[in-house]
């Protein structure tokens, strides 16, 4: 009975119905495309984090998201010193990696260079890899002054197998090959001798970071505090080291996106509260009959908020569709700039916008529902 | 039917107002007499609506106190009163304040839903008290879709739904033409001669003349008694 009341009592004034619930799906809309984001990167990490070769990271410093600092401060030599313990921490290879940011004005312009020895496969640190056009890096490219370039990244830079890629006054680079799309981040990036990114941006025995492949990499975890402890200054991450850091940032976005939406969220509960407000007001009398034939007052509050959780929930159901035109354009244009999709709307995403609705339309309706079940008998009866 | 006497001893409402204290009623007594119609009566303002509210449970007096049989209206929370309102009592309004968005039969079910009675009996119950109304043709019309005299009828099957000793009626015909008017006051005979105690709150003589007492209330107190042999139908 209490269903069939709720359901008609919201159809009895269908416009004002329809656009409280167009707020709240607004409301969750915007929080499922904002929370979306978060999901998204957190996808395009662990899949890229996934796809990357070493089972450790040097980098100088206290361990953090942004791992690859803008200044290359590790120096070389570490390389060499952690060779001639190699026995020791169980190390199989060392490959140093220098990662270098062309900043823009525009993110289309901006531009990731990696600089790699030319004797290690491209293919062995991102395991995606595969030349669309052209060719792959080789031995003999050290030192020379080429590129090979993610598709995503050459489109928009608008250059070419054959075409020059500048990075400063200084230095070029000719573009020999293209590495397909399939291959995530790499898609994004310049990938070029080591020797030559060092010279172009004059850091000559230095690099971002250093990948190790172990002989055991079960015994990542082991290893990794081994050499933190022989090396205090280092921050040495595990692959999952690194996919908890950047679980940390995207938590901290996450509160961050989160408290954005909660505005929306705080508007769409208000709007809540004055339609179930307004709807008591106008049934003042219904409720005091209903009082009169003997409901108890608990009756009427349970009315009231049942109501306003099937507003939230309605709301919340065209919220999620809305979510979902929100991500694919959100999509369509990180797509557009940076080859990646940053919006996903998951299941937990999805349940999480849901409860929230449902927990907005209780705490809306909490008080309307209070003041239905205060209606004292004898006043709602005289009311006109 | 057993007997179950409404009584009413020192009963009393006070509003304290800003300007004043205003007496709404002072000390009623009586007893209600079952298996008949009372009637009360009165101009306006003269604690009518008040005592109704008073001796239904709608408001709690400020002295004195209700009993139905030994058990007391007046006393006890909001849950108890409307446990009490629902099984023992029925009520009958003058603008028929049926729930506008249940059927006819919904409507009479409605009291039952909240009594907890299974629903094959609901609407068993319900199915028999609109036909005994002749209301079993409108069974799934909405009110808005019912003349006036048919809504107050449904609101009679409603008031009568879960076996009430005692029915209020504020002003039943008020809002009806004297022809519907009539055939509501014969039902309220009829439910009175089930062993009913039967309240009527009107300011209409006519109608109070089927009451075979009629309170006459001025300025907050019971002015006088009148008893009579009720006329059939006025």
């Amino acid at each position: 009975m209490v269903l069939r009341l709720a359901s008609a009592a919201l159809r009895r004034r269908p416009l004002r119905t329809f656009l409280t619930a167009l707020g709240i799906a607004v409301a969750v809309g915007s929080t499922v495309v904002f929370l979306s984001l978060g999901e998204g990167l957190r996808q395009a990490f662990r899949s890229e984090l996934g796809s990357i070769g070493p089972d450790l990271q040097i980098s100088y410093g206290e361990a953090g998201l942004t791992s690859f600092s803008v200044v290359p401060e590790l120096a070389l030599s570490l390389r060499d010193e952690l060779l001639a313990e190699a026995d020791r921490f169980g190390i199989e290879r060392i490959t140093p990696l220098l990662v270098y940011l062309r900043s823009g004005l525009t993110p289309t312009s901006a531009v990731v260079f990696q600089g790699l020895p030319t004797d290690v496969g491209i293919g062995e640190i991102y395991v995606e890899f595969a030349v669309s056009e052209g060719r792959a890096l080789t031995p003999e490219d050290a030192g020379a002054f080429v590129a090979v370039v993610g598709e995503q990244a050459a489109l928009r830079a608008g250059v070419e197998v054959g075409g020059v890629l500048r990075l400063n006054p200084r230095a070029s680079f000719e573009v020999v090959g293209l590495a397909s799309a399939a291959a995530g981040l790499l898609d994004n990036t310049m990938i070029v001798p080591l020797e030559a990114l060092q010279r172009a941006i004059e850091v000559e025995d230095r690099v971002t970071t250093l990948l190790l492949d172990l002989v055991d990499p079960e015994a990542a975890t082991e290893v990794a505090a081994a050499i933190q402890e022989a090396y205090p200054d280092l921050a040495v991450q595990t692959r999952g080291d690194l996919l908890s850091v950047v679980e940390r940032g995207l938590a901290v976005s996450d509160v961050v996106r989160l408290g954005i939406s909660a505005i929306a969220l705080i508007v769409g509960a208000i709007a809540v509260a004055n339609t179930m407000l307004m709807s008591v007001f106008e049934r003042t009398r219904e409720f005091g009959v209903v009082r009169a034939v003997g409901a108890r007052p608990r009756f009427l509050f349970s009315l009231v908020l049942v109501e306003a959780v099937a507003l939230s929930l309605v709301g919340a159901a065209f919220g999620v569709v809305l979510g979902y035109g929100g991500a694919w354009a959100v999509n369509r244009v990180a797509d557009d700039l940076i080859g990646l999709d940053v919006a996903a709307i998951t299941p937990r995403l999805v349940a999480f916008a849901v409860a929230v609705a449902m927990g907005m339309g209780l705490v809306a309706g909490l008080l309307p529902a209070a003041r239905a079940a205060r209606v004292p008998i004898a006043v709602a009866l005289a009311r006109e | 039917m057993l007997a179950v006497v409404l009584r009413a001893e020192g009963l009393t409402k006070t509003y304290r107002l800003p300007a004043g204290d205003v007496h709404a009623l002072e000390g009623f007594e009586h007893w209600f007499e079952p298996g008949a119609v009372t009637a009360v009566v009165g101009p306006s303002g003269s604690g009518k609506s008040t005592l109704l509210n008073l001796l239904a449970g709608f408001d709690v007096p400020s002295e004195g106190g209700v009993w139905l049989d030994d058990e007391p209206v007046h006393t006890g929370n909001e849950a108890r009163r409307a446990g009490l309102r629902l099984r023992r009592f029925g009520f009958v309004f003058q603008s028929f304040n049926l729930v506008t968005v249940l059927t006819a039969r919904e409507n009479v079910e409605f009291p039952m839903g909240l009594a907890g009675v299974p629903a094959p009996e609901r609407r068993r119950r319900a199915d028999a008290l609109l036909e005994r109304f002749g209301l079993t043709p409108r069974t799934h019309h909405l009110p808005f879709r019912l003349s006036g005299g048919e809504r107050q009828r449904v609101a009679l099957a409603r008031a009568l739904a879960n076996d009430p000793d005692v029915l209020f009626a504020d002003e039943p015909t008020g809002a009806l033409d004297s022809a519907t008017g009539r055939e509501v006051v014969a039902a309220l005979a009829d439910v009175a001669a089930e062993g009913r105690t039967v309240l009527l709150v009107t300011h209409d003589e006519a109608l109070a003349s089927i009451a075979s007492a009629r309170l006459r209330l001025r300025d907050g107190r019971l002015e006088a008694i009148e008893r009579a042999t009720p006329a059939l139908v006025p």
